[in-house]
């Protein structure tokens, strides 16, 4: 803040900050015993170039807008201490409220990094040219140099690249690119220079929509937050009150001195801004979601770190959340005359046309065997169900057993196996029973118990049949199972789920999900191979597929709320303290002052220490003053 | 459609969140990001960016002085 400063405004402020201690010294040790009068001529040399901006600014915002604000209260604040003959003190007010002017705000925006601010983009002659990211476009080649964050999604033309993807994804471990691969943007060159095809422009790029995701959580506001900004929009009101009707008590009451009353309306004059209050609840949070971003999760608003904070129970999907979701083919039954081989291919026609990820196995097994498949027509996906569709005008269905029941002529019995079936049916007769498999993943051990430790209540949901989900869930301590759900029950029964515990998060990917997604307390998806609908209809995306950050995410954002808690009442405490002994007469002005800058320094440092809770690298930059000179 | 604009010139989140509610009332929905500089306006899907960005200087200049809304890049 100091350095931003002109030399003229740092000269205002010192030599004010030099007359107020002189003040101070004439009036406790009378040095030069000089009268009141030209104390008060001193005080106004320095007063008035520190001032007059904010003065001009206070009457202009008086009379244009009829509005009290800030600047008004601090001139009205300083006038009464002129009034009183406490120079020093008027001094100190305007003073110390300059140097708090954007003080914060500096000190934040230095600690959140934002995009590149202009890229290298290589012109036609091999040369470098300095761009604003909005301004290149798709198709131009772009140059990043070791230690530059690469500024939009591009596909790589040099041979290898080592990246580090931690600002995206919260993955530590530098990754190898190789040629031709997809480099999003917002991750940091920490090899030797590369060059990228651009394949996504500014607007569509990743760090883009991180970033944007992250602006658009401030509408998502935490209960605290709201509380404090109901609490600060009558705050300064009452308080201003407060010291006009302290001013006047000498009109009622014998004896009282008109500047004793006029001190203590001041103090409250001094306190009345509330920007402690409204800066260092939603900047703790915010830090907070910096923190958490950093491990690679996003939250979409701060109301998120605190429903996380709060969390009583979490229930889980199965399939490609606690499990790999890569299912292998572990045997193919055919049955009724049919082969093996033509079972697979009905089963992959029909697969063709979905997304879960069954349908990949099939498929890849399919493949493996050489298997040819049939043409297929009127596909349709029966959601949760399975798909149908007909080959040489005869109807085939691909699906889970209560499907087949429905679509079978004859009655069929339940495959008895830990895996997951597709029943086959050609011509409503079942002819095969493929069987899959599917791991749970390599930290899903890990996360469940840190989650137990921090006395969370875990359950499995999920459409599996309940052999396999019993297996799943016996492996991984999972206490809670519900097995065999459509999607319409899982909305049901994670309603119940939520009822029964108090806050409740869910985490899935598929699109089955997005409805629970949606009425959870906190939808948590699992982004990077999730689908894009789970994605938006999510409140918390883990952008890798790593199941251990959940239990970080939750140990972060108690640590954010117990934070924010603090500031809240430390701020709240404060203040009213001061309000309290001022109006008994115990607190000056110089307490004032501490309620209104020291609060306000004190809860904005104690707020930034969330941004501390996750440590991250820093690479050195070749070039970081060239790019910095040429941004603007 | 949301505009993404960068402001410069609020010094007090107070005041931020005072803004913040007259630029709501004028346009169907904002968000001021006080930490990060940002501000994300909610307007009509065929309104016109750069007018909606001067009716919000408009706004901003009624309120104090010295803030600039500009366009994000």
């Amino acid at each position: 803040m100091f350095k931003e400063m002109s030399f003229q405004e740092k000269l205002t402020l010192l030599f004010a900050v030099a007359m107020m201690i002189f003040l101070l010294a004439e009036e406790h040790g009378q040095i030069l015993k000089i009268g009141n009068f030209a104390l008060g001529m001193l005080c106004l040399c320095a007063y008035v170039p520190l001032s007059y901006k904010i003065i001009a600014e206070a009457f202009k915002g008086l009379i244009r807008t009829k509005r009290l604000n800030e600047q008004v209260l601090m001139v009205i604040a300083t006038f009464g201490a002129f009034g009183i003959r406490d120079y020093a003190e008027a001094l100190a007010v305007m003073a110390f409220e300059k140097y708090a002017q954007g003080k914060s705000r500096g000190e934040i925006t230095s600690l959140i990094k934002l995009k590149p601010q202009s890229v290298r983009v290589i012109t036609a002659d091999e040369s470098e040219e300095m761009v604003k990211p909005r301004k290149v476009k798709v198709g131009q080649r772009i140059r990043i140099l070791k230690g530059e964050a690469v500024a939009l999604d591009g596909v790589l033309l040099t041979e290898h690249a080592d990246i580090d993807t931690s600002a995206l994804t919260g993955e530590s471990e530098p990754r190898v690119y190789q040629k031709g691969e997809e480099i999003p943007s917002g991750c940091i060159n920490t090899g030797r220079v590369i060059e990228l095809r651009v394949s996504r422009d500014h607007r569509n790029s990743s760090i883009t929509r991180l970033l944007n995701l992250i602006e658009d959580a401030a509408a998502n506001k935490s209960r605290p937050e709201a509380l404090i900004r109901r609490f600060a929009t009558w705050y300064t009101p009452l308080v201003v009150a407060g010291a006009v009707l302290l001013a006047l008590i000498p009109l009622f009451l014998a004896g009282a001195s008109w500047s004793d009353w006029l001190s203590r309306a001041l103090v409250f004059l001094v306190v009345s801004c509330p920007c402690a209050l409204v800066l260092s609840v939603p900047l703790s949070f915010f830090g907070g979601m910096g923190a958490v971003s950093k491990i690679g999760v996003m939250v979409k608003g701060t109301v998120f770190i605190e429903n996380l904070a709060k969390l009583k129970a979490m229930a889980f999907d199965k399939t490609g959340t606690i499990t790999k979701g890569a299912f292998t083919v572990s045997k193919v039954a055919a049955l009724n005359g049919a082969d093996e081989n033509e079972v697979l291919g009905i089963a992959a026609a029909l697969e063709k046309f979905s997304t879960h990820p069954l349908a990949k196995a099939v498929l890849d097994e399919a493949r493996k065997r050489g298997v040819t498949v049939p043409e297929l027509v009127n596909p349709q996906e029966l959601t949760g169900l399975g798909l149908c569709g007909e080959i040489d005008e005869i109807k085939v269905v691909a699906g889970r057993y209560e499907l087949a029941l429905k679509e079978c002529a004859e009655k069929i019995k339940r495959n008895q196996s830990f895996g997951t079936d597709i029943y086959v049916l050609k011509n409503n007769s079942l002819v095969g029973i493929i069987e899959l498999f599917d791991e749970p993943k390599s930290g899903a051990r890990e996360a469940l118990t840190q989650l137990k430790e921090l006395g969370i209540s875990t359950c499995l949901i999920t459409g599996d049949k309940r052999t396999a989900a019993d297996k799943v869930a016996a492996d991984l301590k999972i206490s809670e199972v519900m097995a065999e759900q459509l999607p319409e029950d899982k909305l049901k029964n994670f309603e119940k789920f939520k009822r029964k515990y108090g806050l409740a998060a869910f985490v899935g990917d598929g699109i089955n999900d997005a409805p629970v997604l949606a009425a959870s307390d906190v939808g948590i998806a699992m982004g990077q191979f999730g689908s894009q609908a789970a994605v938006e209809a999510a409140d918390a995306v883990v952008m890798t597929d790593d199941l251990t950050k959940i239990p970080r995410a939750v140990e972060l954002s108690r640590k954010t709320y117990a934070l924010a808690m603090q500031n809240l009442w430390f701020s709240v405490a404060v203040k009213l303290g001061i309000l309290g002994l001022g109006a008994l007469g115990y607190a000056g002005i110089w307490m004032a002052i501490f309620g209104d800058v020291g609060v306000l320094i004190l809860a904005v440092l104690n707020a930034m220490r969330s941004l501390t809770f996750v440590k991250v690298k820093e690479y050195s930059s070749q070039n970081s003053t060239a790019i910095s000179e040429t941004a603007d | 459609m949301k505009i993404r604009c960068d402001i410069e010139g609020v010094d007090c989140p107070h005041c931020a969140a005072k803004l913040e509610d007259l630029l709501a009332k004028a346009f169907g929905g904002a968000n001021l990001n006080f930490a990060m500089g940002s501000l994300v306006l909610e307007t009509a899907e065929d309104c016109d960016e750069d007018e909606a960005v001067e009716k919000a200087n408009r706004v901003a200049a009624g309120f104090e002085d010295g803030i600039t809304i500009t366009l994000r890049d």
